[in-house]
């Protein structure tokens, strides 16, 4: 009986150096942008989950489903690469949508360790998001957050698929759809 | 039988303090992963009376039977910490070569400690006093939730990417049943007799009820947008499950087996857990960095508390004594 639990031990000390660090914990960013219109016009412009015209890298958007719970829509990037997405939620009254990243296309094939991996265009994972337009005095203001993983789910990632890479690539995603929006509503 | 009159008891004596607000009532342990922190909410006034530094985003929770020990998973750590909740001092640190370390559940008898692991697809089980590993289990993919039957026979295991329960039986340490559930399974909930299981299943947008007995499949009940975990309250008439990414609960009769009610909560919605008083659940925002309070009663929102940033409370993380 002893033999066995020092066994053990040692079978998860080995595990312990095969896999050090850690599993990968959920990320998260807000943004909020003010803009000087009133909250109906802004949410003209984002709110046909068809339309993805106010965020400035995305090139086409083909859609089915409308703006119902299930509706997808696949995004083409100017840089190239697609992005697929699942609408979670909408209420019109709320002026806001959620949405889910359900496929992202390859940017670039890295070796890491030794293992081919594929970087995706987005470098995220298991990404959900919403955006919402509020009423604020006269003007009103858009706020986009999601929640995400790095897109290494094994331990010790590539710079490319950390945390870093994730947070940094869905904040300059958000930075410029919101300035792209403020720019449409104050035109 | 011992159990339920035990049971009972508390909850009787929680039901006083809540009215006359006294001064010892229950209290909340909130992990806050991104801050690397424990908020302690005491339930008589609900606010935060401190919070506890824990490094290796802390993430699941369990109580130790005698309420005295607040054990903390900490993934990045590699293991766990232990809170002394008399003092509020972190009283150790076991770092076990678990990377994965999330699901955590403190037996009924103060005897042993489990922790599922995420990434070696193990429960790892522990001496409860001086956390040595005893055992490993081999189990499904990517365990996670976890609850023990009142009689301390069984555990029951999530597991996530396996798509089953496992059934763990005490006695010898082994894997006794498995069963398949809904897509994706996270957290569990177990009735107070032990004969009903409730899993909520991420993927599949809805939760699985098994009767332990045979240890299967009796129904699946629809509810909202990426189910996480679950509670029971009310003499075990009512489920709630915390819908992540529909930023509600979703509370069901667990008679008639049909959601009733939908409560809107904070942003993300993770861990909940049922007060002693068995009339009041708690909910923890991972998004919002708040506590919601539900009155099962009225199915309102009586109190939203600010806790730390990535409120995940993994587990049953609301002390009974």
């Amino acid at each position: 009986m002893k033999k066995t639990t020092f066994l053990a031990s040692v079978l998860m000390f080995s595990f312990a150096t095969a896999a050090s660090a850690h599993g990968p914990v959920r990320q998260k960013l807000k943004e909020d942008i003010k803009i000087n219109a009133p909250a109906a016009k802004v949410w003209d412009i984002i709110k046909n989950f068809d339309d993805m015209s106010w965020l400035p890298p995305v090139a086409s958007v083909t859609a089915k489903g409308g703006n119902e719970k299930g509706a997808t829509r696949v995004l083409t990037l100017k840089s190239g690469g697609t992005i697929h997405e699942e609408m979670n939620k909408y209420d019109a009254e709320k002026m806001t949508y959620a949405y889910k990243i359900t496929e992202l296309s390859t940017k670039e094939t890295i070796t890491h360790n030794g293992v081919e991996e594929k970087v995706p265009v987005l470098p995220v994972g298991n990404y959900a998001a919403d955006i919402q337009v509020t009423a604020d005095g006269s003007g009103s203001v858009v706020s986009w957050k999601a929640g995400y993983y790095r897109a290494y789910m094994n331990n010790n990632p590539p710079q490319e698929m950390n945390e870093d890479a994730a947070n940094n690539a869905v904040a300059a995603v958000f930075k410029a759809g919101l300035d792209n929006i403020k720019a449409l509503a104050e035109k | 039988m011992f159990n339920i009159h035990v049971h009972t008891a508390a909850s009787l004596l929680a039901a006083v303090f809540w009215m006359t607000k006294a001064v010892a009532a229950p209290f909340a342990y909130i992990t806050n992963q991104l801050d690397e922190s424990v908020s302690i909410i005491d339930t008589a006034k609900n606010g935060v009376v401190h919070t506890v530094k824990i490094p290796g985003k802390p993430a699941g929770v369990a109580l130790s039977a005698d309420g005295k020990y607040a054990y903390i998973s900490t993934p990045e750590a590699n293991g766990f910490a232990v809170i002394d909740t008399q003092s509020r001092q972190v009283l150790k640190r076991v770092a076990l070569g678990s990377s994965g370390a999330l699901g955590i559940v403190a037996d009924r008898i103060g005897k042993r400690l489990y922790i599922a692991d995420w990434y070696q697809h193990l429960v790892l089980v522990l001496d409860g006093t001086d956390y040595s590993v005893i055992r490993t289990i081999k189990v499904g993919e990517s365990p996670s939730g976890m609850v023990i039957s009142p009689d301390n026979q069984w555990l029951y295991v999530a597991n996530r990417l396996s798509n089953s329960v496992s059934q763990i039986n005490l006695n010898t340490l082994s894997v006794w049943n498995t069963t398949k559930v809904g897509e994706h399974p996270f957290g569990l909930a177990l009735d107070s007799k032990g004969e009903r299981l409730y899993t909520a299943n991420v993927e599949s947008d809805d939760v699985t009820v098994l009767e332990t007995q045979h240890f299967k499949n009796i129904a699946t009940i629809k509810v909202k947008n990426l189910p996480y975990a679950g509670t029971l309250a009310l003499h075990d008439t009512r489920l709630l499950i915390t819908n992540q990414e529909d930023d509600s609960v979703s509370v069901i009769d667990t008679a008639s087996l049909k959601e009733i009610a939908v409560i809107e909560v904070g942003d993300k919605p993770e861990g909940i857990a049922t007060h002693p008083d068995d009339q009041h659940v708690y909910v923890a925002n991972w998004f919002e960095n708040t506590v919601s309070v539900i009155d099962v009663n009225t199915l309102k929102v009586v109190a939203t508390i600010p806790t730390g940033n990535g409120s995940r409370a993994f587990g049953n993380f609301i002390s009974l004594k």
